[in-house]
């Protein structure tokens, strides 16, 4: 069965809808204005090469956060509204498999998400002066890595948003965010092994942002690193996407 | 289907394996831009504009510290970061704080962040303002917690930031005095993630003697201690030198090295001599002591333990 055109149907659809929402539209503006920003204090001049790599930090950031932020907001809402707006049922009703629903949506979400941070992240790139060395492979291993990184957000934001309130699944996502890494080291400090290894299964998706070891001009990752980090997020992607898709399937609405 | 859903979760179940192969993250705190980079930093005009934005949450958690050490009251100087206390400076307040302290706790007349009455143009606002927050007259002694509510944000802020070595030297200052073997393994921590820095030396070098005074019925496990405190102020002594600017000046503003700085580095020197005169040997101790009272500035302190001041 050709799954490929109705899968581009979904995605077509959802990527038109989410244009006409007002939470694209914010983050875009505020990355401008950002750009206007750096472009400006670089015409009037950077004191310090560490204020400029200072300025690119902050703008690489706050691009990374932006675009996860709405790649979040967008995942999280997909069902909830489909479900509040009784627009499931026509869609439902249509010969298309649930799970091809859930790959359509989850798709068109990391691809929009993928779009506007690779975006928000070359404009803070190319408005910033670069003033001081930076490893040119870790910036290619950081875009390559973008796209696992919304991916997996998205697939996680998705399932909680099937069993969980809205909102209380965008503070999971946003603790995933930027709050991942926490659990594991109060682990290590616990000094209990089997806790370490238990909290590694939470989900940490600011383990693939690469921004501050960039702009620190550390060297790049080594290849094994670099698949562990690839492997990782395809992990978490995959499993989360499997249980919403049971989900989705049991589930009567 | 089926097998999909088994390779899913048997990949699943093998990230933790994945996951402590490393983290992009982990990488030695040396490889960093270094201080004087991140002193540039702040002071940019960059960064002061977008101060609320990007303040280090680190340096914020910092001045929560002194708030929560003076019940609150915000006093001007130890606001701001770069005028935080050092080292040297809680070692002039070696002993047992709490709310019933009967003494005095000298510092110079520093004014509060909200304005006394006679400096302060808002009359009634003004006075409102002292009544509901925090606020003690800066021409009287400050009030200092114990500094059990401080412990917690030493912890969270070495977390988030594992190269903020006044987290860690402040931090394992104060919680010697309620879990020295905490604040030992704090201090090792934070030399591990800061090899070069002197501050946290200094540090366990006052927790290695704090250790000593403990075990002083144990003449080996005394020794030892002390041994390793005197180890702990040479090291400290080492690095302090290595980097301090040698035409540093104390009355011209200098971003690679501050007056606090400069205090721990005195404070290293001094101990050291000192442990070199009761432990080695007093003549070595003496011309170290008239060496260093020359490179740092001719110390008054250095100067009487050489003897050139008696």
């Amino acid at each position: 069965m050709n799954v490929a055109r109705p899968l581009w149907i979904l995605v077509r659809a959802s990527l038109l809808s989410f244009v006409r929402q007002r939470v694209v539209q914010v983050p875009f503006i505020l990355m401008a204005l950002f750009s206007l920003f750096a472009l400006a204090i670089g015409r009037i001049g950077i004191e310090s090469p560490a204020a400029g790599t200072f300025l690119l930090n902050l703008g690489l950031s706050a691009a990374w956060l932006a675009g996860h932020l709405l790649a979040l907001l967008l995942a999280v809402r997909q069902w909830p509204e489909e479900i509040e707006h009784r627009t499931l049922y026509p869609l439902l009703a249509r010969p298309v498999d649930r799970a091809l629903l859930l790959a359509g949506k989850w798709l068109a979400c990391a691809l929009a998400g993928t779009l506007a941070t690779s975006a928000f992240m070359l404009l803070a790139w190319f408005a910033t002066p670069h003033l001081e060395p930076c490893h040119p492979v870790l910036w290619i291993q950081q875009l390559v890595l973008l796209p696992f990184s919304i991916a997996m957000l998205c697939a996680l934001a998705m399932w909680m948003s099937l069993w969980m309130p809205r909102g209380v699944a965008v503070l999971a996502g946003i603790l995933m965010l930027l709050a991942g890494a926490i659990p594991g080291k109060i682990a290590g400090r616990i000094a209990a092994p089997w806790l370490e290894w238990l909290v590694l299964y939470l989900p940490d998706v600011a383990r693939l942002n690469l921004v501050t070891r960039y702009t620190d001009g550390v060297a790049a990752l080594d290849a094994g690193l670099w698949l562990a980090l690839l492997y990782y997020a395809v992990a978490m992607t995959a499993l989360p996407l499997l249980l919403a898709g049971r989900l989705l399937n049991r589930r009567s609405f | 289907m089926r097998a999909a859903a088994v390779i899913t979760g048997l990949a699943f179940l093998a990230v933790p394996l994945v996951a402590r192969f490393g983290h992009p993250g982990d990488y030695d705190a040396s490889l960093r831009r270094g201080t004087q980079a991140g002193h540039e930093r702040n002071t940019s005009a960059a960064g002061m504009m977008l101060g609320g934005f990007r303040t280090s949450l680190s340096d914020l958690m910092f001045i929560k510290t002194e708030h929560y050490l003076h019940s609150g009251v915000e006093y001007r100087p130890h606001v701001h970061a770069d005028h935080g206390p050092s080292v040297a400076h809680g070692d002039e307040h070696a002993h047992e704080h709490g709310p019933d302290c009967d003494h005095d706790h000298d510092h110079e007349d520093v004014e509060t962040v909200i304005p006394s009455p006679g400096r302060d143009f808002r009359g009634f606002i003004g006075w409102l303002e002292r009544h509901v927050k925090p606020w003690r007259d800066p021409s009287l002694p400050h009030l200092l917690t114990d500094g059990t509510e401080l412990l917690p944000w030493f912890r969270i802020m070495t977390l988030s930031d594992p190269a903020y070595i006044r987290g860690y030297s402040i931090g394992a200052w104060w919680l010697q005095s309620k879990n020295i073997d905490a604040a030992l393994d704090f201090a090792l921590e934070g030399i591990e993630k800061n090899p070069q820095a002197f501050e946290i030396y200094l540090t366990l070098g006052n927790i290695h003697m704090a250790m000593a005074r403990r075990t002083r019925h144990d003449e080996s496990a005394s020794a030892r201690a002390m041994a390793a405190a005197r180890e702990a102020f040479e090291r400290a002594l080492e690095l302090g030198l290595g980097q301090r600017p040698p035409d540093w000046n104390e009355d011209v503003a200098d971003p690679r090295w501050g007056i606090y700085m400069e205090n721990d580095l005195l404070a290293a020197a001094r101990i050291a001599v000192i442990m070199e005169s009761r432990h080695g040997d007093p003549e070595r101790a003496r011309v170290r002591a008239a060496d260093l009272a020359r490179r740092l500035g001719d110390d008054a302190i250095l100067l009487r333990l050489s003897g050139e001041n008696e």
